[in-house]
């Protein structure tokens, strides 16, 4: 029994001499500042950072102090600490704003992603992030780009919009995907997404900002079903896809979708057969012109609505090798 | 005997202690699992269409290979099939060195070239982007074209004939 004891107590001294142990081996925050200022070696930083970012928001008055001194490759590598730390670094956006709007730093792109990392609580860096949109170098504007859709403000999705208007072909879908990653914030820029959408000409580029205005949900279905009467059909067929990914979403706009249905673009009844199928797919009303559908001239459209009403997956199910449809 | 039995009493209460910590310790760490679990879907649903919208959007999406018994679908597979012939028939000819038969198949490549090209648009116009690049890449992967998809896609956009040249 008495062993047992001993046991028990040399485990409990075991672990507190363990505890000791590692807090020995962890060096302090000063010894680390150091080696990050005064070390040659890129590794030797780069550790250095890293063990900083364990501390935490106890080494963020520190680090601060390192943004602002006069080594370039210093500052790099507190904005690197930084980063690591994500939302715990906010006390440090002011610091980080001010290399923003040093001309040509090389730590701009490694303070952009530290102010990506901080997120929403970066949100004061916004304008100076967006003087950066028009930047010469691609990477600069695309770690901008990045940097504001991780903000995801509505000044962030803002200053996304005047992106889609400058002349800068290769990072209008980068743009249209970091207004999505915005969220509701997006909703701030709703109308601007749709007045693009409508002007572009690339194809590919207006599915995906038609895409991303369905993702707002609700508050952007007003817009897209003024669109089912627009002009050209292109429109008329992208404002029926966006809505049938709304899904149940979209169920307010059952009406304007059977008017579509007769439209005399097929790709337009084509994709108001699966909206419908998504937005109110318990509806009789629904269901009723639904099969009527199934006897339109575009074979397209009768597997449409026959896929809403769920009968193509009947007869896949059912091993038929030919489809409701037909 | 007094001092033994106390330690006894001290060791066994230290068991227990340890005991009791270990199953609360284990059942606390169950519980979190659970719960960032469920955080972790609560946090899913709070994107930016309502989880039931989500839902339904999961419901109506068609997988690639059930879109793949679109009638667009199956035409623009036919239409494949067509010209990689047309494409067989042309190399044959020009190798025959009958310029008459040759510009026959000339011209039969082009008519399924854009037999290809308009069913590939009337696809793209009823399939969501990310959907169509995946189906023009099942319907590819099938033909018996070493270039890979990308240069189909190529020769289909840009109508290029590859005459006089490896197809």
């Amino acid at each position: 029994m008495r062993l047992r004891f001993v046991v028990a107590v040399a485990v409990c001294g075991l672990a507190a001499c363990l505890q000791a142990a590692v807090a020995n081996g962890t060096e302090s925050l000063n010894g680390l500042c150091q080696r990050l200022k005064n070390s040659a070696s890129f590794v030797e930083r780069l550790h250095a950072a890293e063990a900083l970012a364990e501390y935490g928001g106890r080494a963020v008055p520190a680090l601060r102090g390192l943004l602002q001194y006069p080594d370039s490759g210093v500052r790099e590598f507190a904005a690197v600490a930084l980063s690591r730390m994500g939302p715990e670094a906010e006390p440090a956006v002011p610091e980080l704003i001010g290399l923003l709007a040093m001309p040509a730093d090389p730590s701009v792109s490694t303070v952009l992603a530290t102010l990506a990392r901080i997120g929403p609580a970066a949100a004061p860096a916004v304008p100076a992030i967006a003087r950066l949109l028009p930047d010469s170098d691609w990477r600069v504007r695309e770690d901008a780009i990045e940097a504001l859709a991780s903000i995801g403000t509505a000044d962030a999705a803002l200053a996304l919009a005047t992106q889609l208007e400058r002349d800068l072909p290769d990072q209008k879908l980068e743009t249209i995907m970091a207004i999505r990653e915005c969220g509701p914030a997006a909703g701030a820029i709703l109308s601007e997404l749709v007045e693009f959408g409508s002007k572009t000409s690339d194809a590919g580029l207006r599915d995906e900002v038609f895409l991303s205005v369905a993702r707002l949900g609700e508050p952007a279905l007003d817009e897209l079903v003024l669109l089912l009467d627009a002009d050209p059909a292109v429109l008329r067929r992208c404002a029926a896809m966006a809505i049938g990914q709304m899904g149940l979403a979209g169920r307010a706009a059952v009406p304007e979708l059977q008017v579509a249905l007769r439209d005399p673009d097929a790709a337009v009844r084509f994709w108001a057969a699966r909206a419908l199928g998504a937005v109110a797919p318990a509806d009789p009303r629904v269901q009723f012109v639904l099969w009527q559908a199934l006897s339109d001239p575009d074979a397209d459209v009768c597997w449409a609505a026959a896929e809403s009403l769920g009968l193509n997956t009947m007869a896949r199910a059912g091993g038929t090798t030919k489809g409701a449809a037909e | 005997m007094i001092s033994e039995i106390w330690m006894r009493r001290v060791t066994q209460a230290m068991l227990s202690t340890a005991l009791v910590a270990a199953v609360v310790g284990m059942a606390w760490y169950s519980s979190s699992k659970n719960r960032t679990a469920e955080e972790d879907a609560s946090v899913g649903g709070q994107e930016m269409v309502p989880s039931d919208a989500l839902d339904a959007e999961a419901a109506s999406a068609s997988s690639p290979s059930e879109t793949r018994s679109m009638p667009a679908c199956v035409d623009l597979q036919q239409a494949l099939d067509g010209l990689d012939q047309a494409r067989a028939a042309l190399l044959r000819e020009a190798a025959a060195g009958d310029s008459e038969t040759a510009a026959q198949a000339v011209q039969g490549y082009r008519q399924a070239v854009e037999a290809v090209r308009q069913n590939a648009e009337r696809l793209r116009s009823r399939s969501m982007p990310d959907e169509y690049r995946s189906l023009w890449q099942a319907l590819t992967s099938n033909r018996n074209d070493e270039r890979g998809d990308e240069s189909g896609l190529a020769e289909v956009e840009l109508g290029i004939l590859s005459v006089g040249s490896r197809p």
